[in-house]
């Protein structure tokens, strides 16, 4: 078998290179954008358990501590109710990073291409 | 050409790439064009990166600014360079990653021919993984060398040696590429020639083959080792070549699914480590719902916080075993109790749901909960009965309180005190019909029979069986843990070395069971192997062998070569202690050898004899000697005097009595030592009902003794010794009869109103002692004044018997009714007390010889003074 010249290395790693730069905004708003948008939905929906807010609403009227007096039950679902609220508000909060992450996403590539170009028209001319 | 494809679930897969050096070589290229591509972005990135973190820092505060990143400057180009490199780089990455696709899922059609050269399936080898590729490229690239018409799976199995897991199977099996690389040369010369090479049907069928099996496995993509395997699969030479080097294909199955094992071990590691990081491993719960529970915590042990620690150990296989838990447990919220041997995995299984619990893989009703093991040891030392009973009692209303406590008992059997109200079993059922909790607990069968099942804990406890695992499930649950004893003693363990640790313990150590023992085995051969060949030593089968002998008694290493000699001359060496009876000696000898080459039947006795003839003529020497050359010793023998159990109630005495757990004389016998012969002299005199257990022993090669115990007769040798038609015999050897004809009538005539005659048939020999000849006395008289001879030594006096002396005592021993047993006693009479009077009289000294001359008489040969 006969082995690669360097020039044919280095005609190939031309040739890729710039078949992969060429492909990168396709990929990016297709292949990519799908998997951001998978990330960010398994995300917000593994938020939840992530921050414990699942199993403080199933348990908000089971009295913490096995206090099972009345007044123990109050309490509990008092502190049940603030943390879930608290614990929420981080889900509520996360989720809202996530989508501007996402959208981040979507308006990075051409942000950046204009800014460049843009701004290196304007250093040189 | 025929082009071969399959369908899984919606999509077809066929090989449709032509190879071609070309395409091999720009493969390459692009790989390495692909490596050098991420140098060189990850070059990019940093040097832009650098030079935007000088400009920002000269820009200093102004770059707080918007008004900054509104304005060109050269920091903002370099900025938004590096954003767009970086951006680049991620994409990268996420192309090179892309190079296998996803494994298909679904139903997996029969193979099947293509038409139009299967243009609408999907190319194979976008589910390759790197090795595998280069398998293929390595097969390809030899047939071409070779000039072969075909990839087949001969060129794809050497292809699949080349790199990834099959090396390390072939290594572990004992194999090298060497000692077989003349028979694969000679091969591959055999292969039809032609250009240009492409993959042949056989080829393709071999990778559709390891594609199914990857998709079977769940594997995320096809390796180089499902080529290897599906190769050696469809290739009847291939199977052949491992065969002669002693990998069939049981062998080499496992050994692939030993590689899968660790495999998966990895994979759950690491599922199980993302989901313990969820796993809350103090009292409280994630809801918050629980207490403290301090009496419980100084007598238990949380099994989902050591599983969270990584502290226990990987349940393989028993998936059953665990659905079946659940299926209880979900079904009714009924407690479970696990019965089964010592040594099986009940803990193990314990441990398995605790991982599962930490992955949250359990039923609703285990979840957000800790497995919680109580020791019962713990709980009652040092405490009253009552005092026990009050720490149960405030154990369990801990227990009631937290509400995400799981109780695990080992050994449940232990609680049964049988004190009438302050057993503590009768505590705890009440706690659990009361709470409407439940628990998993675990016993041994035999505990479960005399405590459990008469105790209340059989009310509330539902029974699950856990049976020991069959030799391949053995072998799989041990393969799991000799990663982490080969790390723990520094040695590597061939997979003849595994094989061999459960089929030996399975066969010779009955008092354990597996995998435990087969564990246990390992871990001792692997401390005595890093001790004597240091550090990366090789633990072979032959090493495994000689542990399990040491342990047992039993030669169970392969016959080596000098064991070889002996075992062929093993008549020569018989016949130094047993005169005469040349066709009772070669009928053993036979059996022996059948026995230490493996080929007798492994659910029988080693051999059954029964030996006919009268009294006096070597049938017990024969037994004994036996004795010596098989097991090493001649006391490794049980004697049965068959005319003790006469009655028909003496099975009691043979099994033991029914309800008494200590054994009967010879279920406990073999049991205690499982390698021995079993004598059962005077057969005869038994009573019938006897007759009847050993034709069972001689069938099944086991027996049920009273406490339900089974003891295993495999190892033995059982030999019956008879003078039923002793008679008959001294009469036909009178008449000058063969030993046939002898025979024959004995069977067909005198012993007729004695045994059945499908007792008889169940004797591998009924072997006939002839009277002994006035020679054959002489001779014996020899070995007795040897024995004389033998006693003295230690004395230091020498003993020498003249000719004539022989031929007197033979003479005067002789007793054709009694064979040589009267000579015995003459040897007593006669030798013996004189020597001990001239002892006695202090006629002899140190270095002294005595001669026995004719007529009794001894006199002294002085020894040299010092």
């Amino acid at each position: 078998m006969s082995k690669p010249t360097t020039a044919e290395f280095i005609r190939v790693l031309a040739a890729d290179g710039f078949r992969e730069i060429l492909h990168f905004p396709l990929w990016w708003y297709t292949t990519g954008l799908m998997r951001t948008f998978q990330w960010a939905t398994s995300s917000i929906k593994g938020a939840p358990t992530f921050f414990g807010l699942d199993v403080w609403v199933k348990n908000l009227f089971v009295p913490m501590y096995g206090d099972e007096s009345f007044v123990g039950r109050l309490i509990s679902f008092g502190v049940r109710f603030f943390v879930v609220l608290v614990r929420g508000l981080v889900v509520v909060l996360f989720s809202l990073a996530v989508v501007v992450m996402a959208i981040l996403y979507v308006v990075v590539l051409p942000l950046m291409i204009f800014m460049f170009i843009a701004h290196l028209m304007g250093m040189l001319l | 050409m025929t082009r071969l494809g399959i369908q899984i679930g919606e999509r077809t897969y066929a090989w449709r790439k032509a190879l071609s050096p070309e395409a091999i070589a720009r493969r390459a290229m692009q790989e390495k064009v692909a490596r050098w591509m991420t140098v060189v972005n990850i070059f990019k990135l940093t040097i832009s990166g650098l030079i935007s973190l000088i400009l920002l820092f000269l820009a200093g505060g102004e770059a707080l600014s918007i008004a900054f990143w509104l304005i060109p400057s050269w920091t903002t180009v370099f900025v938004s360079l590096t954003v767009l490199f970086g951006l680049f780089l991620f994409y990268h990455r996420a192309q090179r990653q892309k190079t296998v696709d996803a494994m298909p899922t679904g139903e997996i059609s029969d193979m099947q021919e293509l038409p139009d050269e299967g243009a609408t399936a999907v190319h194979l080898g976008e589910l390759f993984s790197e090795d595998a590729t280069i398998a293929v490229e390595t097969a390809y690239e030899l047939a071409t060398k070779f000039g072969h018409q075909n990839v087949e799976p001969l060129h794809l199995f050497i292809g699949a040696m080349d790199g990834g897991e099959a090396p390390i199977a072939f290594s572990r099996l004992g194999l090298t590429f060497e000692s077989m690389q003349e028979a694969l040369g000679r091969r591959l010369s055999t292969r039809e020639l032609g250009k240009p090479t492409v993959v042949g049907e056989t080829g393709q069928r071999t990778m559709l083959a390891a594609l199914v099996h990857a998709t079977e496995q769940q594997r995320p993509h096809v390796t180089s080792l499902e080529l290897f395997a599906a190769s050696y699969g469809a290739d009847a030479f291939l199977q052949e070549l491992l065969l002669e080097h002693g990998v069939d294909e049981e062998r080499f199955s496992n050994m692939i699914e030993w590689l899968r094992i660790h495999e998966r071990m990895r994979e759950r590691y690491d599922r199980f480590r993302r989901a313990a990081a969820y796993k809350p491993t103090g009292a409280m719960n994630r809801a918050m719902t629980s207490v403290a529970t301090p009496t419980l915590d100084a007598v238990s042990e949380d099994l989902t916080a050591a599983a969270v620690g990584g502290r226990l150990p990987m349940l393989i296989e028993r998936h059953q075993e665990i659905e079946h838990i659940f299926r209880v447990i979900e079904g009714g919220r009924q407690s479970v109790m696990l019965v089964g041997p010592e040594g099986v995995g009940k803990t193990t299984i314990l441990a398995g749901i605790a991982e599962l619990m930490v992955e949250e893989r359990v039923p609703e009703i285990l979840q957000d909960k800790r497995l919680v093991r109580i020791s019962v040891p713990h709980l009652v030392s040092g405490a009253t009965p009552a005092e026990a009973q009050e720490r149960l009692l405030t154990i369990l209303s801990e227990v009631a309180k937290s509400r995400n406590i799981i109780l695990a008992v080992s050994d449940i059997d232990q609680l049964v005190t049988g004190e009438g109200a302050s057993d503590l079993a009768v505590t705890f059922v009440d706690f659990l019909s009361r709470s409407g909790t439940f628990a998993i607990a675990t016993t041994s069968p035999r505990a479960h029979v005399r405590l459990v099942e008469r105790s209340v804990l059989s009310r509330i406890f539902q029974k699950i069986v856990i049976v020991e695992p069959d030799h391949t499930s053995a072998i799989h649950m041990l393969q799991s843990k000799i990663g982490g004893i080969e790390f723990e003693h520094k040695v590597i363990f061939g997979y003849d070395a595994v094989e061999k640790a459960v089929t030996l313990s399975d066969r010779y150590m009955h008092e354990s069971y597996l995998p435990k023992k087969a564990i246990e085995v390992c871990r001792e051969t692997a401390q005595k192997v890093s001790s004597e060949r240091g550090e990366n030593a090789l633990v072979r089968g032959e090493d495994v062998a000689e542990v399990v002998s040491s342990k047992t008694g039993v030669p169970t290493q392969a016959v080596e070569q000098d064991e070889k000699e002996k075992l062929l001359g093993l008549e020569d060496r018989m016949h130094e202690r047993v005169i005469g009876q040349r066709e009772a000696v070669s009928a053993v000898a036979a059996a022996l050898r059948r026995a230490r080459t493996e080929l007798r039947a492994q659910n029988r006795p080693i051999a059954t004899f029964l030996f006919l003839g009268p009294t006096g003529v070597g049938k017990t020497e024969l037994a004994k000697t036996v004795a010596q050359t098989y097991f090493g010793d001649e006391n490794m023998m049980i004697r049965l005097d068959m005319s003790e159990y006469q009655a028909p109630d003496s099975v009691n005495r043979l099994l033991g009595a029914p309800g008494s757990e200590s054994g009967g004389l010879l279920s406990e016998a073999v049991r205690k030592n499982p390698f021995s012969i079993v004598l059962l002299d005077e057969l005869e005199k038994a009573h019938p009902n006897i007759l009847n257990l050993f034709l069972q022993v001689f069938e099944d090669g086991r027996l049920t003794d009273s406490a339900g115990r089974t003891v295993d007769f495999t190892n033995t040798i059982l030999i019956a010794t008879s003078n039923a038609g002793t008679s008959s015999i001294q009469d036909a050897v009178a008449r000058g009869e063969g030993l046939d004809t002898i025979k024959t009538h004995l069977i067909e005539e005198e012993l007729r109103g004695t045994y059945r005659p499908e007792f008889l048939n169940r004797f591998d020999g009924i072997i006939v002692f002839t009277p002994l000849s006035q020679e054959e006395v002489r001779q014996i008289t020899e070995l007795f004044m040897a024995q004389v001879a033998r006693r003295l030594e230690p004395k230091g006096i020498g003993f020498r018997a003249e000719p004539e002396a022989v031929a007197e005592l033979a003479e005067k021993g002789f007793d054709p009714k009694f064979g040589a047993r009267p000579l015995r006693r003459l040897v007593q009479e006669e030798v013996d007390n004189a020597i001990a009077n001239a002892l006695l009289e202090g006629k002899v000294k140190r270095r002294d010889t005595i001669v026995l001359g004719p007529g009794g008489g001894i006199e002294i040969e002085q020894g040299e003074a010092l």
